[in-house]
Parts: structure tokens; sequence; C-alpha cells
């Protein structure tokens, strides 16, 4: 026998065939490019409210006001009775409310909010989620058991009452709103991340690890960690839909943000107008949420075959 | 078995203790928000503040609160509403019945569909029935609630008079009421119950005994209704089961929409006058409904399923 050449198959990481798989999904394609557009439309929002903030306090002039209003969509709060309750028109394309409010800079200014909230919820929820559940998986006992009872008390309280609850106290503020949806939404991620955990550790490359002298930290979250990555990923997109239809809700029940333009209160103010015929702020609210959450859930669903080996036929 | 369902049991105490801390944290121990906030009006002096805050006893350590607290909850005393001024038990009881007469119909209404579409798609798997049943389900999510309630309400309520808009009557005409509130619940939670059951009955149709009853000629109907659906009815207990706590509590927007006087709507109502033992009620006996329920699920499972109970 002669040397042969010695065959060298090179190997696919998760992450690259995770990407070739949802590349070949077109409608997730399509899904994610919305994402982005709204994740912009919500920075542009943002970006209009610092300039109104600036201007206010008199640090930029009034031509970086006007260029927020027409393109930043900053203009938000401006009433004006003349043009109240506006069907839509060239000059306000999602019409006015009983205020003369544009629509539509309202309805960005509402992304915005739904956006940087749902995006800090997840981030939240999958870090506490995520420490908790290495630390439950990693060291079980009572660091275990502890961390068990602690999930099941608050996963024993229906998510709603929960967050109603700390809202109610707390007061009608934003961080009110993260540490509500934070403290009910964590408990997930610590589930999957702990029973991860629990079949990691008896892994040998953890025993390598170890054997090199590496304490519990560093093995945690240098080498067994990156192996739960892609269900951290997957439980932010999961978490990022749920934290945007949670805010509607609470806000639209009097828990959530006041005085600020969320979806669930533009959505309360647009029922009275309903009742008397004017569709327009019902309707462009709804399906600017609608799109959204639909584009999150499918291309989460893609994400989730794409990233979890388990779940592939 | 036993030993099983008796370390179950026993499990509740520490659940139900968690609980109470929990909802001690939140609405008494002052780490959020004042607790005596709700019983002050407008325009209190602090004198009058400091008076309540000590007869309400929260001047004494936190420790001391919280075993108070406890021992209020062991003999059941829930606090009184500080709007209306009756025992917030007395509310509840008023409450269940009109949370139910929405919830347990448009719950078994949407469940026997739901149930028999995920075998319609389990049985056409793949094919353009499946696809189009999930893509609808996964549309359906993904309207917001609020959405199909203010629709529905305007379309069918307000615009073509089928409906009365808003009400509830505890007489026989009581049924007037509740068909748009069960109607709009079935839409709002046939969805996820799809997309659930499905995923549960293709679990099962991947079983090797479905194909052994293929095999020895057992027709397609009947693999599907008396094979599948049988071993598929686990997972479908679970999540039945665990739904049960919230017919109770009945829809928190639907009795909101439509001025329903059940559990859900005195929650609102208490969040809105600011009522705080209400809504700490609330919150505490939804908990309390939703261990029992896991309970029950866990000893359900012991007896439908041999293989729990090894292990």
């Amino acid at each position: 026998m002669t040397d042969a050449a010695p065959v060298v198959v090179k190997g696919v990481s998760l992450w690259s065939d995770a990407y070739r798989r949802l590349k070949r999904e077109r409608l997730a394609v399509v899904c994610f490019f919305v994402v982005v557009a709204y994740v912009v439309i919500a920075l542009m929002a943002k970006g209009g409210q610092a300039v109104n903030a600036l201007h206010a306090s008199g640090k930029v002039g009034d031509g970086a006001k006007s260029f927020a209003d027409a393109v930043l969509f900053a203009g938000y709060e401006a009433k004006d009775n003349e043009q109240s309750e506006k069907p839509p028109s060239l000059e306000h394309p999602f019409g006015t409310n009983v205020h003369g409010q544009d629509v539509l800079d309202r309805i960005a200014n509402g992304a915005g909010i739904a956006i940087v909230l749902g995006m800090s919820v997840a981030a939240m929820a999958v870090f506490i989620g995520m420490l908790l559940g290495a630390a439950a998986g990693w060291f079980g006992k009572w660091v275990d058991e502890a961390v068990v009872w602690l999930y099941s008390t608050v996963s024993s309280i229906p998510d709603v009452m929960l967050m109603i609850g700390i809202a109610f106290m707390f007061g009608r503020t934003f961080t009110s709103l993260l540490i509500a949806m934070s403290v009910t939404y964590w408990v997930g991620v610590c589930r999957v991340v702990r029973g991860e955990f629990f079949k990691l550790k008896e892994r040998d490359y953890v025993l390598a690890a170890r054997a090199l002298g590496f304490g519990n930290a560093r093995i945690m979250f240098a080498h067994v960690a990156p192996n739960v990555a892609h269900i951290l990923i997957i439980m932010f997109t999961l978490l990022f839909v749920e934290a945007v239809k949670a805010e509607v809700v609470l806000s639209f029940l009097g828990v959530g943000l006041s005085n600020e333009p969320s979806w669930g209160i533009i959505i309360q103010d647009a029922e009275n107008e309903l009742m008397r015929g004017q569709w327009w702020q019902m309707t462009f609210t709804s399906v600017a949420l609608f799109g959204i959450v639909l584009a999150l859930q499918v291309f989460g669903d893609a994400l989730r075959d794409a990233l979890d080996p388990r779940l592939r036929h | 078995m036993m030993g099983y369902i008796l370390r179950r049991l026993l499990y509740v105490v520490p659940l139900v203790l968690g609980v109470s801390l929990v909802v001690f944290l939140i609405f008494d121990s002052g780490l959020l928000g004042d607790p005596a906030l709700s019983q002050l009006g407008k325009y209190t002096t602090a004198e009058d503040k400091a008076q309540l805050k000590h007869d309400m006893g929260l001047d004494d350590p936190i420790v001391v609160r919280y075993a108070h607290f406890v021992g209020r909850i062991a003999s059941l005393d829930l606090g009184r509403s500080s709007e209306y001024h009756v025992q917030v038990s007395e509310m509840l009881a008023r409450g269940i019945g009109p949370s139910l007469s929405i919830t347990l119909p448009a719950f078994l209404i949407a469940t026997t569909i739901a149930v028999s579409l995920s075998l319609i798609c389990a049985a056409f798997r793949g094919g353009p029935i499946d696809r189009g049943v999930l893509v609808a389900a996964v549309a359906l999510m993904s309207v917001s609630s609020l959405v199909y309630i203010i629709a529905g309400q305007y379309l069918l309520a307000h615009r073509l008079d089928l409906f009365p808009t808003e009400g509830f009557s505890r007489g026989p005409d009581a049924w007037r009421f509740v068909a748009l509130p069960v109607l709009i619940f079935v839409f709002l939670t046939i969805g996820p119950d799809l997309r659930f059951y499905r995923t549960a009955m293709l679990e099962e149709i991947k079983q090797d005994y479905v194909r052994t009853a293929r095999a020895k000629g057992v027709a397609p109907s009947r693999v599907l209704f008396v094979h599948v659906l049988r071993n598929g009815m686990i997972p479908i207990l679970t999540r039945v089961v665990v739904e049960l706590p919230f017919l109770f509590v009945g829809s928190i927007l639907l009795e909101k929409f439509f001025n329903i006087p059940g559990l859900g709507g005195i929650t609102i109502q208490g969040v809105l006058s600011n009522d705080m033992p209400v809504v700490r009620a609330m919150t505490f006996i939804f908990a309390i409904l939703l261990i029992v329920a896991n309970l029950l699920t866990d000893i359900a499972y012991t007896i439908a399923d041999p293989r729990v109970r090894l292990s």
C-alpha cells in the first residue's frame, strides 16, 4: 500500500450550517429584513426623541428640530386642533387622531418603545436565566434545589398576574415594565439552560479542562456556555415577541406606560374613534403590531429549526 | 406510585410558601411601592399616613410582617377591598360564575376544533392542507388579542348589531351577552392550541406502533382515531389541565371590554381603582389554582402513563 493522501473533510460549524439552512428559507429571510426595518424605524424615532430633548434644552437649533420632525418622526406630540381626526392624506399618510397628532409619527414612536423594551426584556431574561440555570445545572445539590424552587414558585404565578402585580406596585414607567417582564420571563431560559448544563458537564472536554486545572467559572463560561449559545439566541427571539405583545396589553390595561405613544395606549385611544367610524388609527396600529409579531414569529421558528439539531428530521 | 404521589403532594408546601413570599415581596414589603398608598385618599396629612402605617403594622420588622401575612393567608383572610369595603373573598365568589360562563363553553369548543384539526394535519402532514392550516394558525396568533376583541366588538356588535355590545345577565338570557365573548375567546386560543396538538400528534404518528398497525392492515382512519388519538391524549391532557385555572379567572381583556363582572374584570377594576387588596388576592388565588392544576396533571400522568411511575 502506498501512502494515500489523507482525506480531509472540512468541518461545518453549527453557525455556518445554520446560516446556510436559514438562507434557504426565503420567507424567513424576508421576515428577518422586516424585523430589521422595524428596528431601523425604532432607532430613528428614538433619535428624534433625543433631538427633541436637545432642542428643548437649547443645545440644538430649529434646523435640527425641523429635520427631526420631517424625517425622524419627532413631531409626534405636536397638537393641531385644525387637523383633528383627518383621514389619511399625503401630508398625514396614516391620518391624524383627535388632537390632530400625526398617527404615523405616533406609531413609529410606539415601535421605538416596543422594540427597545422587547430587546431589553429579552436580554435581561436571557442573562438572568443563563446565570441561574448554569449555576443550578453545574453545581447541582442545594444550589440546584434552590434554583428549581425559585423558578417553580415564580412560574406558579401566571405570567399576566405577576406582571400586572409588579407593574401595579412599581408605577407606570419603562423600568417598571422591564422589571416586571424580566422577573416573569427568565424562568423558561433557566429551565432549558439548567437541563443543558446537566448534560454537558459530563462531557469529556469538561473532564479535560478539569485535568488542565481550570476553575469552575472558566469551564462554565469559556467551555460549556458556547455550547448553549444557540439556545440563548432562540430564547431571545421568542421572548422578544412575548415582550412586545405583553407591553401592548399591559399599557392598554393601565399598568404599562402612560403619556407615551405606546401601541397599547394608541389602541386604547383609537377604540373610541373606531366606534365613531374612524378606522385609520386602529387599523394602522394593529397592522404595525401584526407585522412585527408575525415576522419575529416566522423568523424565530426558522431560526430554531436551523440552530437546534435535535429538531432536524 | 403512592410514594411518588405523596412526594409530589409534599412539594406543594414549599411552593405555596414560595408564592406567599413572592406575593408579600411584591405587595406588602414596600420594596416596589408603598402598600399603604392605596388606602389613602388624595388629601391626607403626614400624621394620617403615619397612623395608618402603624395600624397596618407596617412599622414592624419585615420578618414579623411576613409572619403576620402568612398567618392571615392561612386563616383564609384575603383582606378587604379598599374601594368597596367588603371582603375580597365575597367579591371573588360572585365573580366565578360570569367567568366560567364564558371560558367553559369557549374552552370546550376551541379544544374540540383544535384537536380535530390537529388530527387532520397529522393525517396529511407536509401536504397543502397541513401547511395551510399551520400558516393560518401562525397568522391567527400574530394578531394581538386586543385587535380581535375590538374588531369583533366593533363589527359584530356595533355595526351589524348581532350581539349586545357589552354587559352581563345572571338570568336565563345570559347567552346573549356571552355568545360574542365566547366566539372571540375561541379565535384567541385556537392558534397556539392547534400548533401544540399538531406537534403532539406528529410525535405519535412517527412511532413504531403506528407502522405496525398500518402493516397489519388496520384502516388509516382507525389508526388515526384509535391508535394515535389515544396516545396523543397524554400531552393533550397536560395542556387541558394546565389551562383549567385560566378558565376560572377568565380572560382579563375580554371581561374588561364586555363589562363582564367576572374575576378578570374584578382584577382590572382593582388595578384601575388602585385597590391593592383585590389585585393581591387575585395574584395569590390565581397562583394557588395553578399549583393545584399542576399537581393534578402530574397525578393524572402517573395514572395514564406507566413510564412515569418507574422513573
